[in-house]
């Protein structure tokens, strides 16, 4: 159809054109004729237009241009002059344009660029555009180019690559470009690496044992026969010697026997090197196994929180390891080469997300142990609320609402302008403070506003729980302090607040240079007699004055506050912390309790659970429900927690292991045999079997083969096997398992990231004891690296979906054989302008009659003048005598006229009685002062006047008679 | 045409009514239209009022842009206007308006003077705040010497934030920092007196910044954060008081800096409500000149004021980064003081007016 209506409702509007009609027919106040038929015309346009302009109707123009984007395939499969043989290709197929065509260009390889918009031609010389280069999205490429038509051209995609994607789905992309109109083309990119050395991959054993020998296999590819020198590295250094070695065509295989003593997790690397290698970037291959011994266990924490447990557990017989925060384990394999964890008293600050998202899954996935003893940082206290590594814990770091808890009052004054990007880490203070506290807890921010010359309070109800975080933080965002200059006025409107505050512990921390003026000693008296206590945060550029020293410090003192001094502020997050727990220090109980049994368990055999020695402190935290609490404290929360979590145990102590809350447990004969029991049911159980599982990696897909052997050497079949991937990000794949020969299980699984992939696999059925195992396998490199030819079939289906075909040099990409298109611009505005205008016509054509007559009498008489004028012709004469005829005449009317009284006018149409002329007595009124006089006119035109007189006075008659019989 | 011009009466009556209805309808269309289109018109944000000063007074930025928060200004024997500001330079702009000299601190890493004055004699003394001395330059630019060190004691200071040098002999130190007093000192740096103490009490301070003494000898010194002016004789015992804190007329609300018209009038510059209010010697209010804003003849946080000897005010407009200078104008300035000075005649920008030159300085 050449129009089409985007909303055709509008269109019934036209059904009420006969209506229109209908009523102007009877209320037009103007006369039928041409004039009538004019404006019915015009009011009928005018609603047509109207309904037209809200259809939004629209024309399609047909097109007969063609519009052509190059695809142009960047990536790293293909070879560097390769690709500039595809843009010399690019520019001799646009060369062959035609007139109004146009060639665009897009460049793409991980991400798209346009590098060329389409346009009569293609100014490229060189690409310009910087895309990354190791994987190739073609699907997103096709995306982009469909956005970058111009209206009303056909369109066509001409890709220029080698097939290799290795993201997203082209073939699904060219399938929808051409369901909206766009062809899509393939022109292959065909190379072949003369010279390449490539890894395939590198073979080890995931596990071995302590001391055994094992083969680490570096499997390398080569074009064809050359010399390579191959590094073997282990955590960076050269295991074998660098010989150059002799490298045949297709596959060789190196091997290095070697074994290892220590216990642990060990990363390999292996390296080619030859003199021509067309893509060095798949020279790398990693692999990593670990050296299993005795289980082992790691504790972290500071010197003074594992010391005692570390020698407890090592007297006990279990390897322990103690490192400090900072050198927890960075990765999953360093989390899995130990068997069970200890987290000694840490706050969750320590471990980054990364660390904790391995030590989880290396808990669930594979087995691993995990126990949190607890302290002054640990559990709630070291902000351990909402982290995975509570989701799995035996016990939630969150006090639940129904406890009775004393809660606390944190004001923080904010006079944090004078140094830079002041306003910046004033925001960031007040979320670490808010972030710190609990719901039951109330904070308050107030801060100078320089405007209004004085302190406001940051919310409006002054005092607020810490309880809608989010809600808080925004409005920290609004925060501006300006300059205070006395500390009296914000303190005073905080002392009033919190004097009536509902809270345990109410305190003040004021973050300032220390310029302002000192409160007074009456404030401070009233701020101490009510445990208000300041403390005071000293940042600022007053460097060593010791005046700003003075204020600060003696402000803290006074009232029973800390001073701290903070010489950058990154510090200060920290600081406010530290307050905001001494403030919100209701997750830490400092009380001296008994420990009370609970339900029994393992842990507990052969302790006497009714006879422990007491303990000076704990963390308050809630059980989970599911966990087993063999031991609580006399306000019933958990003080010994544990579970199972996935694959793996946890364990939760909520009390400490060093001499401050634990001062008689240390020295209590039990201690070691606790702790050791601890442990040992947490820690990770091997499955004595003889099964074999390996896992490796190639091109994109991971492989998990499962060999069951029972002891005798039989096979085992009709295992129930279940088998997950960890991705390097985390991502759990699932593998499912199927049995493809004798006591052969085999799976696969996607691998498109980088890293290292972790396999765990859990078996049970045919009458063996169920467990689990655990490998690993390495993907070195980006697949795109390991494409080293074009993929035909790839390009083939791609062009079919995309409704085009596989093109060659020769064929001519301009060939206009697509199905037109159509492009629809919106002209509703130049529909409602029209009907604006011609409703204007029709007011116009009713209301304003214009004499025709007149005008064109006119027109003529000027014609006339203007012709004599420029013509002079001699008929100039007659007008002129026209004109004397015409002024004798009215001479005489005038003069005829004049001699009686000038005659009422004929008021044609108007109310005739008022006029009433008595007409039985002859029409003479009228006509006697006419004739009387004894004028001599010209008897033709008083005979000519009175007949017309006459004719006049008998239509009146007739007309006055008609109206008597109807009055009647 | 009687016949259809009866009909047309004779039907005339409903069709009337019609015709009646149909025009009022269309008068008040016209009528609603022509209302809308007003109310539109009308309801089209206009330009914002311009901030409007209190009263009517002119004035003018001194070389904007050069100035980095100001903290105080003073105006010396010749003319000379005086800045200093939060980079621990003094600026000496002439006459002519050109920054002839800048005079830098010794030391600034702690931080920045807050009060500067000339003395009759043209030596420059700048309170070196957060380095607890007053130090001396002379008018080119030399320092020198210096007195005071940190403490509590006698010639010591915490937070000396402001100095006066009113010719009588004496060098007066306002401090703050939980040691709040006046300390006076001969012209050698020699301790002489103290007054005051940190309080609200009478003759008690909370953060004197200012001071200004007038022609009978009376020291007015700004009490900032009591949002007071307390006025003492030259050695110190109380004279009266005035002001309470507020925003409106005649209210202070941190009263930075204060001085005294060539007229005789008290000019307060106050922090907190952005701008300058004038009272006389016992404390009536006269009026008040700007009001917060950034440009115009408008004030930000401003921390000093300097009079000069025509009758004009420089105000250290800090947080708008420069000295707005105010002209005399109807009010305030150019009253007749207490003391029946002879009144002053708005002289025109840069002339002096004879007798003028000094006087303040006597």
């Amino acid at each position: 159809m050449p129009f089409h209506a985007i909303h055709p409702e509008p269109l019934l509007l036209l059904l009420a054109l006969p209506l229109i009609w209908a009523v102007a027919w009877k209320s037009l106040t103007v006369e039928p004729g041409a004039r009538k038929w004019a404006v019915f015309c015009v009011r009928s346009l005018v609603l047509l237009l109207l309904a037209v302009a809200l259809a939004d109707l629209r024309f399609a123009d047909i097109a007969d241009r063609l519009s052509v984007v190059f695809l142009l395939d960047h990536s790293a499969s293909i070879p560097g002059e390769e690709r500039d043989r595809s843009l010399d290709r690019v520019r001799r197929m646009v060369a062959g344009m035609k007139e109004g065509d146009r060639a665009g260009l897009v460049v793409f390889g991980r991400n798209a660029s346009i590098e060329s918009m389409p346009e009569e031609k293609l100014p490229v010389d060189r690409i310009s555009s910087v895309i990354q280069s190791d994987y190739t999205d073609i699907g997103n490429a096709i995306r982009l180019s469909t956005a970058s038509f111009p209206k009303g051209t056909q369109k066509r995609i001409v890709l220029v690559s080698d097939g290799n994607e290795n993201i997203g789905s082209a073939v699904d992309e060219a399938g929808r470009a051409w369901a909206s109109g766009t062809s899509v083309d393939a022109l292959p990119v065909t190379y072949s690496y003369g010279a390449e050395v490539q890894v395939e991959r590198i073979v080890l054993p995931s596990r071995v044992r302590k001391g055994e020998a094992f083969e680490v296999r570096l499997i390398i590819n080569s074009a064809r026969e050359t010399t390579a020198r191959i590094f073997i590295t282990l955590d960076k250094a050269l295991m074998n010697s660098p010989a150059p070695v002799t490298l045949t065509k297709g596959k060789n295989v190196l091997v290095h026997s070697m074994s290892l003593d220590e216990p642990g997790f060990y990363s390999f690397a292996g390296r080619v090197e030859a003199d021509d290698d067309s893509v060095p970037g798949n020279n790398l291959g990693c692999g990593f196994t670990i050296v299993e011994g005795d289980p082992r266990i790691l504790c972290i924490g500071d010197a003074e929180d594992v010391r005692f447990l570390k020698a407890a557990v090592d007297a006990h017989g279990i390897p322990c390891t103690a490192v400090l925060p900072a050198a927890a384990p960075a990765s999953a394999a360093g989390f899995q080469s130990f068997d069970c964890i200890f987290l000694c008293n840490v706050p969750s600050a320590i471990l980054s997300k990364n660390q904790m998202e391995a030590l989880c899954s290396g808990v669930l996935n594979f087995g691993l142990g995990l126990v949190m003893v607890g302290g002054d940082k640990g559990f709630g206290a070291g902000g351990w609320n909402k982290t995975p590594v509570e989701d799995v814990l035996p016990v939630s770091c969150e006090i639940k609402q129904k406890k009775v808890l004393p809660n606390g009052a944190l004001v923080l004054v904010m006079h944090t302008c004078e140094f830079a990007e002041g306003n910046y880490w004033t925001k960031r203070i007040c979320k670490k403070a808010v972030e710190r506290l609990t719901p039951e807890d109330l904070i308050g921010v107030i801060s100078f506003n320089s405007f209004g010359g004085g302190c406001d309070w940051l919310f409006e109800e002054k005092l607020l729980p810490a309880a809608d975080k989010e809600a808080i933080s925004r409005k920290i965002d609004s925060i501006n302090p300006g300059d205070m200059p006395d500390f009296d006025s914000a303190l005073k409107m905080a002392f009033k607040e919190l004097k009536e505050a509902k809270a345990a512990k109410k305190h003040i921390v004021v973050i300032s240079d220390g310029d302002p003026s000192p409160p007074s000693q009456m404030l401070l008296r009233g701020l101490s007699s009510t445990s208000i206590a300041v403390s005071t945060v000293l940042i600022g550029p007053h460097g060593d004055d010791q005046t700003a020293r003075r204020v600060m410090a003696e402000l803290a003192e006074q009232t029973g506050g800390r001073f701290y001094e903070a010489s950058d502020p990154k510090e200060l997050p920290e600081i406010v912390t530290t307050v905001a727990k001494v403030v919100s220090a209701n997750f830490i109980k400092e009380e001296e309790f008994t420990p009370i049994p609970g339900s029994s368990s393992e842990v507990m055999k052969g302790i006497d659970g009714s006879t422990l020695p007491s303990l000076h402190g704990r963390v308050v935290t809630s059980a989970k429900p599911g966990a087993e609490i063999p031991l609580v404290t006399p306000d019933g929360d958990p003080l010994l927690a544990h579970w199972r979590a996935g694959l793996g145990r946890t364990a939760a102590f909520t009390s400490d292991a060093k001499n401050r809350w634990a001062s008689k447990w240390v020295p209590w004969a039990g201690f070691g045999k606790f702790w050791s029991q601890v442990a040992r049911w947490c820690m990770r159980t091997l499955s004595r079997n003889n099964f074999n599982l390996a896992s490796s990696i190639s091109g994109r897909k991971g492989v998990v083969v499962l060999d069951a052997v029972d002891s005798a050497g039989g096979f085992i079949n009709g295992l129930n096997v279940k088998a997950k991937a960890v991705s390097p990000s985390y991502k759990e794949i699932p593998v499912s398992m199927a049995q493809k020969g004798p006591g052969r299980y085999e799976g696969t699984f996607d691998a498109d990231e980088v890293g290292s992939y972790f396999i765990s696999l859990s078996y049970d059925g045919s009458g063996v004891q169920a467990g689990f195992m655990s490998s690993g396998a390495s993907n070195s490199y980006p697949p795109e690296y390991k494409d080293l030819s074009a993929n035909a079939a790839m390009l083939a289906a791609i062009a079919s979906a995309g409704g085009g075909r596989v093109l060659s040099e020769e064929d001519d990409v301009f060939l206009h054989n697509l199905p037109k298109s159509a492009g629809m611009e919106p002209k509703w505005h130049y529909f409602l302008i029209a009907a604006m205008a011609l409703f204007f016509a029709d007011v116009f054509a009713r209301r304003v009659s214009i004499p025709y007559g007149r005008i064109a009498a006119a027109a003529a008489s000027a014609a006339g003048r203007i012709r004599a004028a420029v013509l002079r012709k001699p008929d100039a004469p007659a007008p002129a005598a026209a004109m004397d005829a015409l002024l004798r005449r009215k001479s005489e009317v005038s003069s005829g006229l004049s001699e009686t009284a000038p005659p009422p006018p004929i008021d044609l149409h108007g109310a005739l009685p008022e006029a009433r002329v008595d007409l039985d007595s002859g029409a003479a009124p009228r006509e006697t002062p006419r004739t009387a006089p004894g004028a001599a006119p010209a008897p033709q035109a008083d005979q000519a006047d009175a007949a017309y007189i006459k004719r006049l006075l008998d239509a009146k008659k007739k007309a006055f008679e008609k109206k008597g019989r109807e009055d009647e | 045409m009687t016949s259809p011009g009866g009909a047309r009466t004779r039907g005339s009556g409903p069709r009337a009514e019609f015709a009646v209805s149909l025009r009022s309808v269309r008068i008040a269309a016209g009528i609603a239209l022509v209302a809308a289109s007003a109310a539109l018109v009308l309801s089209l944000p206009g330009r914002p009022a311009a901030g409007r000063p209190e009263s009517p007074v002119e004035s003018e930025a001194i070389l904007p842009g050069l100035f980095q928060n100001p903290r105080s200004a003073a105006v010396g024997p010749e003319g000379t206007l005086y800045v200093v500001d939060r980079t621990a330079r003094v600026f000496a702009i002439g006459r002519d308006g050109h920054a002839d000299r800048v005079i830098e601190m010794p030391e600034k890493k702690n931080g920045n003077p807050q009060g500067i004055c000339v003395s009759q004699s043209g030596i420059l003394y700048v309170a070196d705040t957060h380095y607890h001395r007053i130090l001396a330059f002379s008018p080119a630019g030399a320092l020198l010497g210096g007195f005071g060190s940190f403490g509590t004691g006698p010639g010591q200071f915490l937070y000396v934030t402001s100095v006066l040098a009113p010719g009588n002999g004496m060098i007066y130190a306002a401090e703050y920092g939980g040691n709040d007093r006046i300390q006076a000192f001969d012209e050698d740096g020699r301790f002489l007196l103290a007054f005051g103490a940190r309080g609200d009490g009478k003759g008690m301070f909370d953060r004197p910044s200012g001071m200004a003494m007038d022609r009978q000898g009376r020291l007015y010194v700004a009490d900032a954060c009591n949002h007071r002016i307390q006025v003492f004789d030259g050695r110190g015992a109380l004279k009266g008081s005035f002001g309470t804190r507020g925003n409106g007329p005649g209210q202070l609300n941190y009263p930075w800096d204060v001085e005294i018209t060539p007229g005789g009038s008290v000019a307060v510059v106050e922090y907190g409500n952005h701008r300058v209010s004038f009272f006389g010697t016992d404390g009536a209010f006269r009026g008040s000149a700007c009001g917060p804003g950034h440009d115009g003849g408008m004030l930000y946080c401003p921390w000093g004021l300097a009079s000069g000897p025509g009758g004009e005010l420089y105000v250290a407009d800090t947080s708008n980064n420069r000295i707005l200078l105010l002209k005399p104008g109807l009010l305030g300035f150019a009253q007749e003081g207490a003391s029946g000075a002879e009144s002053v005649s708005c002289p025109a920008e840069g002339e002096q007016a004879a007798g003028m030159r000094g006087a303040f300085l006597r």
